[in-house]
Formats: C-alpha cells, sequence, structure tokens
C-alpha cells in the first residue's frame, strides 16, 4: 500500500491519505479521554470543542434549563437551531453558538446547589481535563476550584482560561474579545491608516477572533498538560491562560520595535508598511449589478500583491503606469508612505471600470498574484474549500440541514472530524449521568425537576 | 506632543447638548448638521473620520442629524428631528422575522418555533420521523 503510495503524483498522494470521505473508517487521536467544559460564550467552548474535534469526549455542563449565554446572542433573527432544550421548545439556540461548540455532549448542573457538588466531584474523578472560563476565583467560592478538583483527582489537568488573569493589578476585570484585542495593543494598528495629521482610526475585527485562536492556545497547554501527566509525572497541571494576554502574541514585532528603537507602530489600513505592493484595492464594479443586496451591491475589492522589483515593473506597465516602475524601482523607493499614496491610486485607477473577477483575471494573465475578497456566500461555494472538506453540509441528527465549518486540518492516520455542531441543552443528560456516574433514569429526573441538573 | 482631537463628537456651545456623530454619516461628510439640543445648524468638514474644518456658521439650509445625543447632564435626545435613524433601519435589516423553514439549498432545518408537543425527546419530531422511515432529503 505504502509502495503504491509513494508511486503518486503529491496531489492524488494527499487526496489518498487524507480522504475526507474516509475519515470515520480511522481512529480518533483522543480517545480516551474525558474532558468537561465548564464554560461560556467563546474563548473557553472552544478550547474544550478542539479536543473533541480530535476524539476527546467533551461533556459541556450548562446551567438548567435555558443553556450558557451564548445560545442566546446574536444574530438576532429568526435562523435560529429549534430546540434551545426540551424545556423551552419555543426559543433557539444562536447559530453563534455552533463553532465553539462541536462534538460535544451537552448536560446540566446547577453548581451552586449543594446536592450538585457530589455529581461535580463524581465527574471530576473519571475526568482527564476541564475548562473553565469564569471570572477567576468563581469556582473557588462554589467550593469547587482546583484545589477541590485535584483532591478527588490529582491527574486532572486544569485550565482556567480567564480575561485578565488570576492576579495583577486587572485580575478581577471581565473580560471580552473586542476588549482583549485593546488591551493587547492590537487595535494600535489596526484601522484606517493615518493622515498627514491624524492617527487614523481603529477598527476592531469583527469576528471573535481573539477568543477563537486563544483557545487554540488553551488546547495546546491542555494537550501539553496530558502528555506530561501521562508520560513525565503522572500528576495533574493547573493552567492559567489569560485572553488579554494572550492577544498580546498577535502583535508580531510591534513590540520588539517599539523596545528597541522606540518606535510604535501605526495603522495603515489595507496596505503595508513592510512591503509594496501588498495591499486591498478598490474595484469600480460590482459583480452583482443587478442585486438588491447591500453586501452585493457594493464594489468588489482584490488583494494585490507585486514587492519584488520584477513583479512591480510588470504590474506598472499592465496598469499603464511605466513612469511609476522606473520613478520607484527598487523596494526601498516604493516602501515609504509617499510612494504608496501614489502607487495604490494609480492601481485602484486602473480597476475603477472592472469587477473584482475581471481584475483576477487580468492579473493572473500576467502573473501578478492577487486574490478577490470573498463574500461570506462565495467563501461557502469555494470549489477548493468544498473539495478539501473544509466547509460543507452535513445532516445533523437534530437540526437538519446545516453549513458548517468542519475541520481546519488533516491528519493521515488519525484525523479530526465534525460529528455534530452542537445539541439542545441537556439533551445528554440520561446517558452522561447514566454512563458515566451511574445515576438511575429517576433519580436523573427528580433532579431535573429540581433544577439541580 | 499630538493634540487629541474628538472628530465624531460635539458639545454645542450654545445649550451645551453633546451630538454624538455617527462614523457612518460623517466619515466623509462636507455639510451642514443640526444640534439635537437647539436645533442650530453648524458647518464642518471630515475626512478619513477626522474633523478637518470645525463646525462654523452653516452654509445653505439642508443638514442631517446626529446619531444620537444628550444633555448636559446625560439625559438622551432622542427621537424624529432630533437625531438620525440608524443607518441600516431600513425593511431589508429591520423587518418582520420570518421563521426559516428549509435551508438556503431548500432542505429541511428544525429552525422554527416549536412547542413541547413537537418534540420526540430533544429532537424535533418531524426530523426524528423522517431519519425512523429513511427518507433522504
Amino acid at each position: 500500500m505504502t509502495e503504491h503510495l509513494d508511486k503518486l503524483p503529491f496531489e492524488d498522494y494527499c487526496k489518498t491519505i487524507f480522504n475526507k470521505d474516509a475519515l470515520f473508517d480511522k481512529p480518533e487521536s483522543l480517545n480516551g479521554y474525558r474532558v468537561l467544559s465548564c464554560t461560556q460564550y467563546i474563548l473557553g467552548p472552544c478550547a474544550a470543542a478542539y479536543l473533541g474535534e480530535l476524539g476527546a469526549e467533551v461533556i459541556k455542563i450548562e446551567v438548567p434549563r435555558l443553556g450558557e449565554p451564548m445560545r442566546h446572542c446574536s444574530p438576532y433573527n429568526e435562523t435560529w437551531f429549534y430546540p434551545v432544550s426540551r424545556w423551552n421548545p419555543g426559543r433557539g439556540t444562536s447559530p453563534a453558538f455552533q463553532g465553539a461548540n462541536h462534538n460535544e455532549y451537552f448536560i446540566t448542573m446547577d453548581y451552586r446547589k449543594p446536592e450538585a457538588k457530589e455529581i461535580f466531584y463524581n465527574l471530576v474523578q473519571k475526568t482527564d481535563a476541564m475548562v473553565w472560563n469564569y471570572r477567576p476565583g468563581t469556582f473557588d467560592r462554589w467550593k469547587i476550584g482546583y484545589g477541590a478538583c485535584k483532591e478527588v483527582n490529582p491527574r486532572i489537568v486544569l485550565a482556567w482560561c480567564g480575561g485578565f488573569g488570576g492576579f495583577g493589578p486587572g485580575r478581577n476585570w471581565a473580560s471580552y474579545d473586542i476588549l482583549g484585542q485593546a488591551k493587547g495593543g492590537v487595535f494600535s494598528f489596526t484601522g484606517h491608516r493615518a493622515g498627514r495629521a491624524s492617527a487614523g482610526f481603529p477598527s476592531k475585527h469583527t469576528t471573535w477572533i481573539m477568543d477563537y485562536s486563544i483557545g487554540m492556545l488553551v488546547s495546546t497547554a491542555m494537550l501539553a498538560g496530558l502528555y506530561w501527566r501521562d508520560t513525565v509525572s503522572g500528576v495533574g497541571n493547573y493552567f492559567e491562560c489569560s485572553q488579554v494576554q494572550g492577544s498580546t502574541r498577535y502583535t508580531e514585532y510591534a513590540l520588539p520595535l517599539w523596545g528597541r528603537s522606540g518606535v510604535v507602530r501605526m495603522r495603515w489600513g489595507n496596505w503595508d508598511t513592510e512591503i509594496c505592493v501588498n495591499g486591498i484595492c478598490a474595484c469600480g464594479l460590482t459583480s452583482y449589478p443587478h442585486s438588491d443586496h447591500p453586501a452585493e451591491q457594493e464594489e468588489g475589492y482584490i488583494c494585490v500583491q507585486a514587492y519584488t522589483d520584477e513583479d512591480f515593473a510588470n504590474l506598472m506597465n499592465l496598469i499603464g503606469r511605466p513612469d511609476l516602475g522606473k520613478k520607484y524601482a527598487t523596494h526601498d523607493d516604493r516602501v515609504e508612505a509617499l510612494a504608496q499614496e501614489e502607487i495604490y491610486p494609480a492601481i485602484e485607477d486602473f480597476l475603477k471600470d472592472k469587477t473584482k473577477e475581471e481584475a483576477n483575471r487580468i492579473f493572473s494573465i500576467a502573473g501578478i498574484i492577487s486574490q478577490p475578497l470573498l463574500t461570506i456566500m462565495e467563501a461557502a461555494n469555494c470549489d477548493h474549500w468544498l473539495e478539501r472538506g473544509a466547509l460543507g453540509w452535513y445532516d445533523d441528527p437534530y437540526y437538519g440541514d446545516v453549513f458548517t465549518q468542519k475541520v481546519m486540518y488533516k491528519m493521515s492516520e488519525s484525523p479530526p472530524r465534525l460529528k455534530h455542531v452542537h445539541r439542545p441543552v441537556g439533551c445528554d443528560n440520561e446517558e452522561i449521568y447514566q454512563r458515566v456516574i451511574g445515576l438511575s433514569a429517576d433519580q436523573i429526573r427528580e433532579m431535573e425537576a429540581k433544577e439541580i441538573i | 506632543m499630538t493634540e487629541f482631537k474628538i472628530s465624531l463628537m460635539y458639545d454645542c456651545p450654545k445649550c451645551k447638548a453633546r451630538n454624538f456623530l455617527d462614523p457612518y454619516s460623517y466619515w466623509d461628510y462636507k455639510g451642514n448638521f443640526k444640534c439635537s439640543g437647539c436645533d442650530v445648524l453648524y458647518y464642518a468638514e471630515w475626512e478619513n473620520g477626522q474633523r478637518v474644518v470645525d463646525p462654523e456658521a452653516p452654509k445653505g439650509t439642508d443638514f442631517i442629524l446626529p446619531g444620537y445625543a444628550e444633555t448636559e447632564d446625560l439625559k438622551p435626545l432622542s427621537g424624529p428631528g432630533k437625531t438620525s435613524a440608524p443607518p441600516f433601519a431600513s425593511a431589508t435589516f429591520l423587518g418582520k422575522p420570518k421563521n426559516c423553514t428549509v435551508s438556503v439549498r431548500g432542505k429541511l432545518v428544525a429552525c422554527t418555533q416549536l412547542t413541547p408537543e413537537d418534540l420526540d425527546g430533544s429532537a424535533w419530531k418531524r426530523i426524528t420521523a423522517q431519519r425512523t422511515y429513511g427518507k433522504s432529503w
């Protein structure tokens, strides 16, 4: 088999070993690990869900009946996933919930009730790892903090991803994605480029990018904790991952730049301070002239990159401005702010009577690297994503036809996979409480009635 | 030290009302705006979100309204004639909610408000029934 694979061209080789239709025929990397997710919103949930995609049995604990707040967040319209729970079928779960809760089991528990504590400790005893993202000290106040968990299970790997961390002057502040971007310094260079007399205007990344990316750091830390426990020490670990601290990791060279020279990195909008040409240019025509949707009526945009001397000269000849090609023949010349203020408008002038698709075709033929900015509808129908299985339709047992992100990376032997986006609140109470801690069906019903679970 | 100027906010010197000039309308705007507190018109200019001409005597009679305003003692000044409607306040964005019953490619979804009778356990009866009988959809 291996011999046969080695003779394949690389594309066919990748297609074969990463076959998206054979994911469920292969074993899972984290099969046998159990993770408790005591989380809400995005940061904590996605950290656990990343492990769930790799095969860990992730059990998410939510507030009885209504579930965690993210189920009831934006977007506010009738696109919700009904029902939110069997107690409340008239409400739905927001689509914003699904990206951070793949492959999990959903149970309910009111940690604050004395009767719930024993059940919680029972679960902790049979768990390998746990994630929290409540405010600092909340679980200790409820007597279910790391100290208590460690006592019942010294092998527990516990990750707490709080906003500002457990110590430091800001420890009591809550955090959320945009605050993480602000506190980490990311806004100092995202946004509109500076004018001659101003410092520009900041712009947030609209999606919860800090939550999703720092959740990945948390799941990496948990894997490290599990590795250390299982191969080195035999004991658990307690992690603290502060969201705002994580966001400083995404400021790349701005910090060493300041430390070395005192230069404070500034905003430069859709252009680039390091290389030119490398930016987003506006095309003059919309790709959907007959659409009545505002997102489609707007003119298209395209990324263009031509920073080597040869590519730049080629681009300037293409747009009919060889004079600029000669004027800014070296990269040092054209990366200057004043040069960029001349070069990008010249490119946009060339694009003013073109759609982004036409522009892309022209650039491709000329050998210039370019990529039109896709709307989410275009990304959803992009054959590259669909063929690779990155995005796609799947038939959800609870919610019907769902289009969603699947898995973002491939593994040949034990690949990650999407089993389900999420489920209603408490819909796995029977299975988990019976299978994991041995409660009877009557006990479960009684505790549900008392809203302990 | 660079002077820090708040470009998209204006405290009316006459009535002390604080006018919030929303970026959607004022980002690149040249013209009059009306103070929500005393209805006085001012002329100003913005470029790329920065105010390049400070409020001065109006030019002409056309104007636009602030996005939001409040009095000196922080009471909101809102409503027709005082502040502008939200930028996306059109039927497209704020129309009557429409329950989805099928996905964008026309297949069935559990995406409409349900009653306890609609459920089979936690899942929608209609979907579980279809699964039981093996319908392909």
